[in-house]
This record gives C-alpha cells, structure tokens and sequence, in this order.
C-alpha cells in the first residue's frame, strides 16, 4: 500500500466529519491539536477517539480552505505551541455541514427503522 | 478573506518550506509530550509512557509529508526538490559538470553570438515606434531603374496631392566642421530635415526638442544631434543643449538630442547631426537639377491601407512629377516614370553598401555551422549523461525499488540535463557578448567598417530568448534519450550489479559509439567547410590585379560641393606638390585606377581590319590617364611609349591599348600606328600596349582596355591620383591627402589609402568567413575528440577482465592498444562515411562563397578526413596506454 493510499484509509474512517467536529470544537475557542483532540474525545464520553495521525493532516486542511487559522502562542505548561481558530468562513461551513450531516442521519434513521 | 487566508497560507508553506518542516516538528513534539503526561498520569513509566504516544500517533514522519503535500502546490514543491537534488548530484561530479557545461557553453555562445549578427542584420527593425508603417517613395525611371530622390518641388505637390504624411529628409554638404570648438574625426550622417520629419518618426528627444515646421520655415540656425556625439563633445545630452555646431561657416545651437538606440533611416544607419532643410549653406550643389536639391521622402502607412496610399501617389505622381522631362540624375530625359511606396522598416538599403545583401547569405552560411557545432555538443553531453546513467543504475535501481516512480525519475534525469543545458546557455551568453566584443575591439574599425555598427550584442531580450530555447532545444536533444533508456533499466539486475563498470548492456555501448560517429561526420562537415573557406581565401589573396599593387597609394579627387569646376587648370601644380614629398616616386592621375571600383566607362570601338561576327559588340574598358600613369599605376608597357606631355588637347589624337585588345581584334598584326576612331573627333593612334588590368573584380577575367589621354578628353570634375612610394604606403597616405589638400583648397579628396590595404579591407567577408570557420571546425575536432576519448576511456573499464583474460593468456601490450586503436578508428570511419555526403551537400551549400576550388574538391576531403584520423587516433591514445598496463592479476582478482 503506498504512502499516499494509506493516508486514503485512514480519512475514510469518519468521512467527511472530522473537519466538521474540529470546526465545532473550535466554536468554543481558541485550542491546540491536542487539546481539540481531548476534547472531541472527552464529549463523545470516549466513543470518536481521534486518529491523531489524522488530526493534523485535518487541520492544514482546514487551513488551506480558509476556515481556519492558526497562530503560535505559549501554553499553560510555558511551551510553543500552534493554537487553532475557527474563522467567519469556517463557522459558514460548519452551519453548512452541520445541517447537511443532520440531513443524512435523518435519511438513514429513517431507512433503519423497522417499518 | 478565507480565500485570501488560503493562498496566504499556501504561500508561506510553499516559500518557507523548511521553517513550516521545523514547525510541523514542533508541532507534532508537543502533541506527544502532553500525551506522555496523560499517559504518565495514567500511571505508566515515563520511557514508557513516552513510547505508547509515539505508537498511537504512528509515523510522523508520514505524517508531517502528508501536511507539507496538503500545504503547498505538490507538482512546485517535488521540483525544487529535484532542482535540489540536482544541484547536489551535479556539483559532487565537478568535472564531469564542467564538462559538460563548458561544451555546451561553447556551442550556445557561438549560436547566440552569431544570431546576434544576424539578428542586427536581417531583422532588427529600426529603433522607431511601429516601424512597419515606414515606407519609403521610391521612383522608377526607365533609363536610371530605382532611385529614390525627388525634387523639392515635387516633394510638395506629392504631400498636397496625395494626402498622405510626408516628411522629406536630404544629406548635407559638410566641408568644415566643429562641434563644441573642436574638429571631429567621426560624425555619421548629417542630414537635412523638414519640419515634418522628427513627427512623422514618432521618436522622443532624449533632451530638448526636435526641429519644427518653424525652425524650417525660418531657417533658423538650430541642430539636433545624436546621443553619442553629444556624450563625446559635451558629456552628455543635456549640457550638449544650447552649445554650438559649426558646419560650413554657420553656427547652429544644438537644441535636440536623438537617443542612442536612434541610427538614422539609413541600413546601416549612423545618424549625428540633423538641421533645417532650409539652410541654403549646407545643401549639396545640384547644377543638374533645375527645380532644386533632390531630397528624399519618406511616409507613415499603415500596412493595410497600402494599396490606396499607393494609387493616391500614383495619382499625384502622375499630375505633378511624370512629365517626362524632369530628372534627378543621369544624362537623358526619362519620360515613364512611376513611384512605389517600399516599406523601410528595416532601414533604407544604402546604394553603394548592402549588407544585407554581401554579408546576408556568409552568415546564414555560419549559422548552419554553429547549428552544427551546437549539434556537437549536445552530442558529447548525450554521451556524458548515458555514462553517468550506467554509473548511477545503482541509485535509480535503489529509488526505484523504494517506490519512486518512473516518471519522477524521468522528471529528476531531465532537470539535471535542463540545469546543465541552463548554466551552459548562462555561461554562452557571457561567452556571445565578450566574444563579439572582443571581435569588435581586436578588429580594426577602417576594416571591420560597417560591421562594426551591427556588432553591439548586448543583452538584448531577443538574444535571451534564442539563447534559452537553444537550452530547451538542447535538453530536448541530449536528455530525453538518456533519461529514457536510464528509467528503462531493470530495478532487480541494477540492484544485483556490484561492480561499477559493468550493468551496461551492449546495445547500450553501440548507441554511444553511434553518437560519436555522428559527432565525427558533422565535425567533417565543419572541417571540410573551413578547409573550402581558407582555401578561398587564399585564393584571392593571390590574385593579382596584373599591376604592382605594393607600394602604391591612390586618392579620389573630385570637384563636388567645392569651389571648382573642373580641374584641368589645377592638377600640374597638384602633380608637382605630391611628387615633391619624400619617398613618392612617381605620380599621376587617371579617371580610374586597378580595382577601384570608379571612374572608367565602357565604349564600343571598331578596330580597322577586325570585322566584328554578327551580333558582336567590341566592348572595351575606357579610361583617361595622364603622362607617367602606368609607371605610377604599376602597370607594364608591353611596347610602344606612354603619353606624354606632348600629347596636347591640339595634338594627334593617341591611345593605348591593353594586349587583351591586341589579342582579340589585331590576330597578330602590330597594333602600333593603326588608327583606331572613336565619337566625332579623328582617329586615335594606338602609340602603346600595356598588361592587363583588371579594373572591376579581382576574380573576374582582366577587362579589355583601351586609354587615352585625360588633356585631349573632357573629363575633369573627378579623377584619382596614383603615387608610387618607396616606403610603407600606409604610412604615406596621410601626407599625400595634406598636399592635395594644400594644392586645391577645398578640394574633396577621399579614401586616400594604399591599394594594398584596399584590396585586403575588400576581403574583409572572406577573412570572416575564414577565421570563424576554422575557429568552429577547430572546436568541432576539439568537441569529436572529447567524445572519442570518453567513449574509449568507457570503453577500457568496461573491458578491462576481458583484456586481463587476453594478457594472461599471453597477449601483449601492442595487442591490447591495438584492440582500443581499432575501435576508435572503426568509430572514425564509420563517420566518415556518413560525413562524406554531409561534408559534399555542405560544400554545395556554400559553392557561391568559394573562388577557385571546387566545391568536392578532393584534396580539402582527404585533408579533412586525416584531421579526423589522426585525431581520433590522438583523442584514444591514453585509453589505449591504459589498456596497455592492465594487469591480469589485478583484472581478474576483481571479478
């Protein structure tokens, strides 16, 4: 498998809703990777556990698209660290995909539930 | 503002792309250390702790490639990477580099240099906005075919009747000058303008203004002048403005300066002063045109309203100008006449000098070779590149198996050819512009003359451009197939290769041998071609013009623009004075002098006793002299006497002829006494017979000759002095201008200068020809040689067990070098096969260039084709040594 199939995989676990979790995560602040990471770990009581090696690929993502930034800064522990923000941009897409996802889970409730 | 963000972001990864690595390393650090701390917490061993994060956050080294391809434009980012690597690769083999490089450098500098001429030459428009619109009236008459001056007069009918833009310009009659107080050697062409003129040009004065319709209107006594002379005389264009130009005895304040890049209308054009076409003081005398100074007229046309300008001038042409008796020139009246409109974006040709047309066809010729020279290189960089790929199978085989695809390494193979073929196109440009330069500088400018102007290659963006597609061209030519047979190659048998000198299959070895060969057949090409050129050359230099040309000095002399009329009164005194300086012999003047290229006219004559056969003109070469002409001019008395100074206007008619005369019409009988008539006077008698001269073209048979003496024919506003000196006649020629001078104040004398030197200055294409041929065969053989050399040096290592088997088996040192001798000479002469014709259609080609060898001459073939023996012999002699030493011992102990 090459390289770059590998990566393929690995994104196709959480189609599509990595990006709009960490633009949600980001709604409630400023973070960095990990803790956006420990978050959407810690809300999902556990059950999405990030593919970290695809957190960040997820972030530049993000980045390249606009709907986010990112800025060194200094975390509590006194290290350098790369803190994310969602931008004006970003919170338009995540609206966009959140009622887009919505859409999709509705229409497959609706197919999984015995008639 | 996110798409603003997005390429922002892309940007910065792409241009900082190691500091977003560092980052991404950071980055990805600090992840792990706060998951080591969670994990730390959890109740684990830091080491271990430590371990557990790295393994649930996997490869991050995957990780941080996968941001960098998201991060920047992947295609931009792999090719730096290759240019990197590239670099890298290339300066750990430095001389195979330099080689390389410097082969190509050589073939592109020669290309770009010649380019540049003949850019400067065939296409450079002249330096006016939209020079396409330029064109030229042009009329034709019957009787003087084209020519382009007009009378005033007419010049203004046409403009009024036509209703185009015209603008009349002239040249000026200059005696005295001074620019700025000082007398200078080198002006350009100073020219008369109306006000229409500069406007219909559309250039821009670099300081101060142009001449208007109201400096001509008033004749006001104001002068533009070029860059160049303002640069020499005031320092520059600016201080030049209200200084003073003083020609003829009428100061001109300077108002304008022209720009540099501004040559005149003129191929080739040397512009320097511009004044009023109204200044009566500097307009050429023209006693022969009746309605005033011919000027010449030029006009602003956009291409594809041509054809009604042009019948909007045959219109007014016709009412003002075409009457049938009016002409500009010439002795008869010339009644058809019509006028052309002739695009001049390139410069009106000049009459008497046509680049274009002499110097044209020598450097298409030249930019074959260099093409052909440049093929030479590609080919030994071709062959550099296909050893090097046999010498790095091993990492290509390596990169390969590791997952690099073919066509990135393709892409890698033809970025280090493109790198190679781009310092060699930098390094050819340098070469081109100090190369011409030094041309320029080592040339002398009386003999270099107008090429000296063309040869100004500066970095010009055409130049950059023909250098970099020669690059591209290149890397096209040596790199592809490198690259190709290289990414071909089996990744299992090249990893299983261990020793270096083997891995290269034996077509592999054929193709090199076969590129080499072609590299020999196209250095035959050149070599042959610069035997032709020299052999040419030579050929001339040893014609002889049937006269003493070594110690002699000529000097036109005429009456034009001077206070005389004609200057039969004058040239006794002029005789004594010349003949009176030191180490001059003998003097005396002619209409016309051997190989000149002036005065002299042809008559028809009839010979009594010769009946001529039907249809047979008796055309003989006319020509005045006075006593002591031949004994001056050089030219043998075969019997008889000269004319002397008893051959008075009043006296017997007498001539003389030359033996080419003697031959055809007096079969033997002694032309001496007979009586030979000609126009209305009485007969002349022949008292002499002298050699033949050639008067027109040295490479020409001698003319038929028939003189007579100047004080019984009318023929004195123009003639030409011959001296015969003693000394060092260029030495000579300064002293003989002044006492000519100084005898006929105001007097033009021009070009006085030794015929030897004249006769050498005329051969200035051929000695350029010449030299430039023999410098690119001589880096052909160079460039052959190198590639022999390194295809034999292959071919040794690649054979060394073999001939180790050889010598342990009891062969000898002669063997093994006769084993190298023997490929390289079948490598030769398999080029010289194919060279052969090359070298034939080559030589055809160029057959107009040659005088007096044929174009398959056979000895300049078999010349050519020993060069090639013996330097392919030559170039494999080291390889042949080194055969030679092989030790079995070692040979085999290395298999």
């Amino acid at each position: 498998m090459s390289p770059a199939e590998a990566a393929n995989s690995r994104r196709d676990v959480l189609p599509g809703t990595l990006e709009m979790l960490i633009l949600r995560t980001l709604t409630i602040g400023r973070m960095h990777g990990y803790a956006i990471a420990q978050h959407i770990t810690r809300t999902s009581n556990d059950v999405l556990r990030i593919e970290k090696g695809s957190l960040y690929p997820a972030l530049e993502r993000l980045q390249r698209s606009g709907w986010v930034t990112s800025k060194w800064g200094q975390s509590p522990t006194g290290r350098r660290a790369r803190y994310y923000a969602i931008t004006a941009s970003g919170r338009r897409a995540l609206g966009a995909e959140v009622s887009a996802f919505e859409h999709v889970c509705a229409a497959i409730k609706r197919v999984l539930k015995p008639t | 503002m996110s798409f603003v963000d997005a390429i922002r972001f892309r940007l910065r990864s792409l241009l900082r792309s190691r500091t977003a690595d560092q980052e991404r390393s950071e980055e990805i650090e600090f992840h792990h250390s706060l998951a080591a701390l969670e994990q730390g917490s959890a109740g684990k061993k830091k080491e271990e702790a430590r371990f557990a994060a790295r393994r649930e956050f996997g490869n991050a080294t995957l990780v941080k490639e996968q941001m960098r391809h998201l991060g920047a434009l992947r295609w931009i980012d792999t090719t730096m990477q290759d240019l990197r690597y590239g670099l890298r690769t290339l300066s750990r083999s430095p001389i195979f580099t330099s080689v390389a490089v410097l082969s190509l450098a050589l073939g592109i500098g020669a290309n770009t240099a010649i380019f540049g001429v003949l850019y400067a030459l065939m296409l450079r428009p002249i330096a006016v906005p939209n020079p396409e619109e330029l064109v030229s009236l042009q009329r034709l008459t019957k009787e003087e075919g084209a020519a382009l001056s007009f009378a005033e007069g007419e010049y203004r009918a046409l403009q009024n009747a036509s209703g185009l833009r015209i603008a009349a310009f002239t040249y000026a009659a200059v005696q005295r000058l001074e620019i700025g107080g000082r007398a200078p050697d080198r002006v350009g062409e100073i020219q008369l303008v109306d006000g229409e003129f500069f406007p219909l040009l559309g250039i821009t004065p670099v300081a101060g203004r142009f001449l208007t319709s109201a400096d001509v209107a008033a004749a006001s006594p104001v002068a533009v002048i070029s860059e160049g002379l303002a640069e020499q005389y005031f320092g520059n264009g600016r201080v030049a403005l209200g200084h003073s130009v003083r020609m003829n005895d009428i100061i001109f304040s300077v108002v304008g300066v022209t720009s540099r890049d501004f040559k005149g209308l003129k191929f080739p054009g040397n512009f320097g002063i511009a004044a009023p076409l109204s200044i009566a003081g500097l307009r050429r005398a023209a006693p022969r045109a009746p309605r005033g100074t011919p000027v010449m007229l030029v006009a602003r046309v956009k291409p594809n309203e041509l054809p009604g300008a042009q019948s909007a001038v045959d219109a007014a042409f016709s009412n003002c100008c075409a009457h049938g008796q009016y002409i500009v020139r010439g002795d008869k009246p010339s009644s058809p006449e019509h006028a052309t409109l002739i695009g001049i974006s390139q410069g009106i040709p000049s009459a008497k000098l046509d680049l274009r047309e002499q110097y044209g066809r020598v450097l298409m010729a030249l930019m074959g070779g260099v093409a052909v020279l440049l093929l030479i290189a590609c080919a030994n960089v071709g062959n550099l590149l296909l050893a090097r790929a046999t010498a790095r199978a091993r990492e290509l085989a390596v990169r390969l198996s590791l997952g690099a695809s073919r066509r990135r390494l393709m892409r890698q193979l033809l970025i280090e050819s493109g790198l190679l073929a781009a310092a060699g196109a930098a390094l050819g440009l340098l070469l081109a512009i100090w190369g011409t330069r030094a041309i320029a500088h080592y040339v002398p400018p009386h003999v270099i003359g107008p090429i000296g102007l063309l040869i100004e290659v500066r970095a010009q963006s055409q130049l950059l451009t023909f250098s970099i597609a020669a690059a591209v061209l290149c890397t096209g030519i040596f790199g592809v197939l490198p690259a190709l047979r290289a990414t071909r190659s089996d990744p299992v048998a090249g990893l299983r290769e261990t020793s270096g000198r083997a891995g290269r299959s034996p077509s592999s070895g054929r193709l090199d041998r076969a590129i080499v060969a072609v590299q020999v057949a196209l250095a035959l090409l050149l070599v042959s071609t610069a035997a032709l050129l020299v052999t040419t050359l030579q050929n001339l230099r040893n014609l002889q013009g049937g006269f003493d040309s070594v110690h002699l000095v000529v000097a036109n002399i005429e009456t034009r623009d001077s206070p005389y009329t004609t200057l039969r009164p004058h040239y006794k005194e002029m005789l004594q004075r010349v003949s009176a300086l030191p180490g001059v012999n003998v003097t005396a003047i002619g209409s016309t002098a051997p190989l000149i290229h002036a005065g002299g006219s042809t008559r028809i004559i009839t010979v009594p006793g010769y009946q001529p056969g039907p249809g047979e003109e008796m055309l003989v070469h006319f020509a005045g002299a006075t006593p002591n002409y031949f004994k001056a001019a050089g030219i043998a008395l075969r019997s008889g006497r000269e004319f002397t100074d008893a051959d008075k206007a009043d006296a017997q008619r007498v001539a003389i002829i030359s033996e080419k005369v003697a031959r055809k019409y007096y079969a033997g009988r002694d032309p001496l006494g007979t009586l030979i008539p000609l126009g209305d006077g009485e007969p002349m008698l022949v008292v002499g017979v002298t050699a033949d001269v050639k008067y027109f073209d040295v490479r020409a048979p001698a003319e038929a000759s028939l003189y007579v003496p100047m004080e019984q024919w009318e023929w004195w506003d123009y003639f030409i002095l011959v001296a015969r000196v003693s000394g060092s006649p260029n030495a000579m020629t300064a002293a003989v201008r002044s006492a000519v001078r100084a005898a006929l104040p105001g007097v033009n004398v021009r070009d006085s200068q030794a015929i030897a030197q004249i006769l050498d200055d005329r051969l200035v294409r051929e000695r350029l020809a010449a030299t430039l041929a023999v410098l690119f065969g001589t880096l052909a053989l160079t460039l052959a040689a190198v590639g022999v050399y390194g295809v034999m040096a292959y071919q040794v290592t690649a054979r060394t067990p073999e001939i180790g088997v050889r010598m342990a088996l009891g062969a000898r040192a002669a063997g093994a070098i006769w084993l190298v001798l023997r490929q390289s000479l079948l490598v030769v002469a398999v080029g010289a096969v194919i060279g052969v014709p090359l070298a034939l259609g080559g030589a055809r080609a160029i057959s107009a260039q040659l005088y007096g060898v044929a174009p398959a001459d056979p000895r300049t073939l078999i010349g050519s084709l020993l060069a090639l023996f013996v330097v392919g012999a030559f170039a494999s002699v080291v390889p042949a040594r080194r055969a030679a030493r092989v030790d079995p011992l070692v040979a085999l102990r290395a298999e």
